[in-house]
């Protein structure tokens, strides 16, 4: 039964592509009007393309046509470097008899075009890659050639400052919409033959430019082999975001936690390519992904690298007090209010069962009234028009916490576990983690519900032995904690200072591991 | 993909291992019979363990890496290799069950007053069935997680007592009770070190033979420490009567914790010491259990029967033991028996064969 | 009488995952055993769910080995504390 379906599915799969690639295989014609209307007709007669014709030669004119399409290409270009040496030179020339013969023109008109890039195409498919992508399009009459000429031109987004991974101190440029300016600002970071760059194009209907980039002699070449099986797997008819390709290409999709990281910011890239990691950048997204990534990687900002160590260390020991405070806080609540009173300071007890008094809920539902209600503002708040939002959402969330406090829905304290639960969501550099956080908070609140702090035990010990069992890239996910890796700790909870940082991560380089030969900063001798 | 336990997370197995389920009945077994001298018993036991693991380390040296069910096969052939697997597999699957008796009857006791036992029972056995599906490597990795804290936990909980301690309690020390405190070394090396022998099963999982030799002989070593200290603390701070007394001692000494007269009622860290060492040995424990049976079934897979066997454990904690006093007699009892059984006799006879057949390896 | 239905709520989710993880590797035998143990240890426990009263597992080991471990035990409480 399933069979048969799948033989039909693959029957009609077989038909539709067989109709598109019979007009794509076509050998450009030789007569320019049939080119002309096949052109037509594959495009469906869209109104951005614009065609233009002129004449070339004097006396035994041969017509030719340029196409691009309207938006894609930079039309000065076009211009100057295409239409104005074609048309002034070339219409000078007498075509005579003897240059009427196709190689000879052929040959004329490739050496009178100035643009940078210039390359020959004889088939449709060809024809409409250049053309889809920005390049301009000449055909001759009587030539069964034609050319493209690099004319992209799109308008772009100028590089600007980094707005979801902002940093106090560091630089504030970030990735663009493009890629040629995304693998520019990595290349002018690291300014060595090693970076290397690979490009591949997925989607059948987006064709979608992909590009790998690693340094290599730092990379582990499994992993670079790794990444490039994965990405020849993807089969899919659009990619718009990098999300589409972490989807593809990531270990386990079950999973609420992040094992590819992406970054806006160019250093942060930078120093993950250092490190000996594999970066996929996307065309027409700003959000570059980092293989592999861990879990402590989501813990880590760029601006730690550039701070002083001992305070970076503080900040990150934070993050990870956040990371279970977002995590636990209100499941604690619960279990604390509903089981283990005696473990409760008995004057906090007293004060906490006078709040307690006039609530008609049980502890959970308490906490998932005002969990729910804060989450609803914050995807609010993200929806507002401007970074006012974020504020605005907060503000509500405190107004109306108030408002529920006075009204005898809500304890007060419960809105201090909610808020505290709130802002230490809030402290990731990474948006990602968050989002696990988000989720997983709630069934945390229902096992504390039903099993006091033994459902905690539980929810972490599953939470546990999750992580473990996952990996990026072939890489453990957890590491360096479990398996433990004592060099790499020099990276992971603390940051040692820079000198003391010698070795690149052992999981991800095995080779050219030494980093640096630094000794430790001396002042000079004032003897 | 063969799954591969480094030395590390090796030897944090064996201290789970050790640790599991003794950390919290030791110190009231000890002071039972050699009374203010039960901490002398546990260093006894240590130097006796000390031993154990050398005999066990000697077969692994002998195994060098191979699986220790499909050895035992070859070895003793078809039908007398099948009876010892046997032999080790009930073993094995009693201590399992016996662990999450222990485990399940001291939260529904202590922690979760009110929540049935079958509840907890099963919640727990479903939690160690989650875990073996993930497979060795993932338990190794999370006991290597979770071990910091645990140690944290214990050392915390040694440190905010010490105050309490009354080093009269342990005086005279080695003068009365002389052969009790060496007779004590039978139970309690019974439900320490001689336990280990399960771990024998997953060596042909480490990924460096001496690295698990080492590991072994270190990580009998430290909890030996561990449970030495504990017991000191435990006599010191409770005194004899009250350490041989109390069903859970290390619990009353969480009790006894109050810091700056806030924090109080803490013990909940030393259930969490508790749990989280018997978890992880329950599920090494379940794991060597899965793949005895399903060796003697020759399943390629132990996945296979993990679910059946998780709800047999379920069933066998519930009909395990119908007090806690009957337990306390089975491990002065019958348990040292089963013990010494499977993890000395058969060890030594396996240790014998493997050097008389030495030829064939 | 619930804690039966919730019982055997949760081992039939779990024999239908493990089926669909059995079907997809193809092992005749491994789904036999699978099966006849699933029965066996379901109906067992739902005997102690219906108050049947099931022997005590202890008494069975102590059962066995009563020669060694009766002198053994008799031997151990000489030195124990009088409590």
């Amino acid at each position: 039964m399933i069979k048969r379906r799948q033989k039909i599915k693959q029957k009609k799969d077989q038909v539709f592509k067989e109709n598109i690639s019979t007009d794509y295989q076509q050998h450009l014609f030789k007569d320019l009007e049939t080119n002309r209307s096949h052109l037509l007709k594959i495009l469906g007669n869209s109104s951005d393309i614009i065609i233009r014709e002129f004449q070339l030669g004097k006396i035994h004119s041969t017509k030719a046509i340029i196409i691009f399409m309207d938006g894609l290409v930079d039309k000065e270009t076009v211009q100057h470097y295409l239409l104005n040496p074609l048309i002034d030179n070339v219409r000078g020339i007498e075509l005579d008899e003897s240059l009427q013969d196709a190689a000879t023109l052929y040959q004329l008109i490739k050496y009178s075009i100035t643009t940078a890039e210039l390359s020959e195409i004889d088939h449709f498919k060809k024809l409409l890659e250049h053309l889809l992508t920005g390049d301009t399009v000449l055909l001759i009459d009587g030539i069964n050639q034609g050319f493209a000429v690099g004319s992209k031109g799109a308008s772009e987004r100028n590089v600007e400052t980094p707005t979801t991974q902002q940093v106090v101190r560091g630089p504030k440029d970030s990735f663009t919409e493009n890629l040629n300016v995304n693998t520019a600002l990595i290349r002018k970071r690291i300014k060595d033959p090693n970076l290397w760059l690979e490009s591949f194009t997925y989607g059948r209907k987006t064709q979608t430019t992909v590009t790998i980039a690693y340094i290599h002699g730092i990379v582990n070449p499994d992993i670079v082999k790794e990444v490039k099986s994965r990405l020849e797997k993807i089969d899919i008819d659009s990619i718009l975001e990098s999300g589409y390709v972490e989807e593809l290409i990531q270990d386990e999709t079950y999973t609420p936690f992040p094992t590819i990281i992406n970054s806006e910011r160019p250093d942060a890239i930078s120093a993950g390519l250092l490190e000996g990691r594999v970066a996929i950048i996307v065309d027409g997204t700003p959000f570059v992904l980092l293989v592999p990534s861990f879990f402590i990687d989501f813990f880590q900002s760029s601006e730690d690298y550039y701070q002083r160590s001992d305070i970076a260390s503080l900040i990150r020991m934070l993050r990870f007090f956040a990371f279970f405070l977002a995590l636990l806080t209100p499941s604690t609540y619960i279990a604390l209010t509903t089981f283990h009173q005696e473990m409760i300071p008995t004057t906090l007890l007293v004060s906490l069962a006078a709040q307690r008094e006039g609530i008609p809920f049980p502890a959970l539902v308490e906490a998932l009234i005002m969990e729910i209600t804060f989450e609803l503002l914050r995807e609010a708040g993200i929806r507002l028009p401007n970074p006012v939002g974020s504020t605005i959402s907060i503000v509500g969330a405190l107004v109306l916490g108030q408002a529920a406090v006075d009204a005898g829905i809500v304890s007060a304290t419960m809105v201090i576990v909610v808020s505290l639960t709130a802002i230490s969501s809030f402290i990731f550099p990474n948006y990602n983690l968050a989002i696990s956080v988000r989720m997983l908070r709630f069934g945390f609140m229902g096992l504390a519900a039903t099993l006091g702090l033994f459902g905690i035990f539980i929810g972490l010990l599953l939470m546990a032995l999750h992580l473990t069992s996952l990996r990026s890239f072939g890489i453990p996910y957890l590491s360096p904690f479990a398996p433990f890796n004592s060099a790499d700790q020099q990276d992971a909870i603390i940051r040692l200072p820079r000198w003391k940082q010698t070795t690149r991560p052992r999981l991800m380089s095995q080779r050219n591991i030494k980093r640096e030969k630094m000794k430790k900063p001396q002042p000079p001798n004032n003897s | 993909m063969t799954e591969k336990l480094d030395g590390k997370q090796f030897t944090v197995l064996v201290i789970m291992n050790t640790l599991g389920a003794s950390i919290i009945f030791i110190p009231s077994i000890a002071t039972n019979y050699g009374k203010e001298n039960g901490w002398i018993t546990l260093i006894f036991s240590t130097i006796l363990g000390v031993f154990i693991i050398l005999l066990y380390n000697q077969i692994i040296k002998k195994l060098n890496g191979k699986e220790f069910f499909s050895t035992i096969d070859i070895l003793f052939g078809k039908w007398l290799g099948a009876i010892i697997i046997m032999l080790l597999t009930c073993y094995i699957f009693i201590n399992t069950f016996a662990n999450l008796w222990a485990i399940s009857d001291f939260i529904s006791l202590q922690i979760l007053m009110g929540t049935p036992f079958e509840v907890i029972s099963l919640i727990i056995a479903l939690t160690v069935l989650i875990a073996i599906r993930y497979g060795i490597e993932v338990i190794g990795r999370t006991a290597q997680l979770f071990f910091p804290f645990t140690m944290l936990c214990a050392l915390l909980l040694t440190l905010l007592v010490i105050k309490d301690a009354d080093f009269s309690n342990i005086t005279p020390i080695f003068q009365l009770n002389k052969s009790a405190t060496i007779v004590g070394t039978l139970p309690i090396v019974s439900v320490t070190f001689l336990e280990l022998v399960i771990l024998l099963a997953i060596t042909d999982n480490v990924n460096n033979i001496q690295s698990a030799r080492k590991g072994f002989l270190v990580g009998g070593f430290t909890s030996g420490l561990i449970l030495l200290v504990i017991t000191l603390a435990c006599i010191t701070v409770l005194g004899v009567q009250g350490t041989a007394n109390y069903a859970y001692p290390i619990y009353a000494l969480g009790q006894r914790i109050s810091i700056f007269d806030f924090v109080e009622r803490v013990e909940i860290i030393v259930a969490f010491i508790w749990f989280f060492t018997i978890f992880i040995k329950l599920c090494v424990s379940f794991y060597v259990f899965t793949n005895g049976i399903s060796h003697l079934l020759k399943l390629k897979n132990y996945k296979t029967l993990s679910v059946p066997l998780a709800l047999f454990i379920f069933l066998a904690s519930i009909l395990s033991v119908p007090n806690t006093f009957a337990s306390f007699a089975f491990i002065n009892g019958a348990y040292i028996v089963l013990s010494v059984t499977a993890g000395l006799i058969l060890p030594l006879i396996i240790l014998g064969v493997l050097l008389i057949k030495k030829r064939v390896f | 009488m619930p804690n039966i239905i919730i019982f055997w709520v949760i081992s039939a989710l779990l024999s239908y995952m493990e089926i669909k993880r059995l079907n997809k590797r193809k092992g005749m035998k491994d789904k036999i055993i699978f099966i006849i143990m699933m029965c066996l240890f379901i109906t067992l426990i739902s005997l102690h769910y219906l108050d049947i009263k099931l022997p005590y597992i202890i008494d069975m080991i102590e059962f066995v080995t009563k020669p060694i471990s009766e002198p053994l035990g008799k031997w151990l409480k000489n030195f124990q504390q009088p409590s």
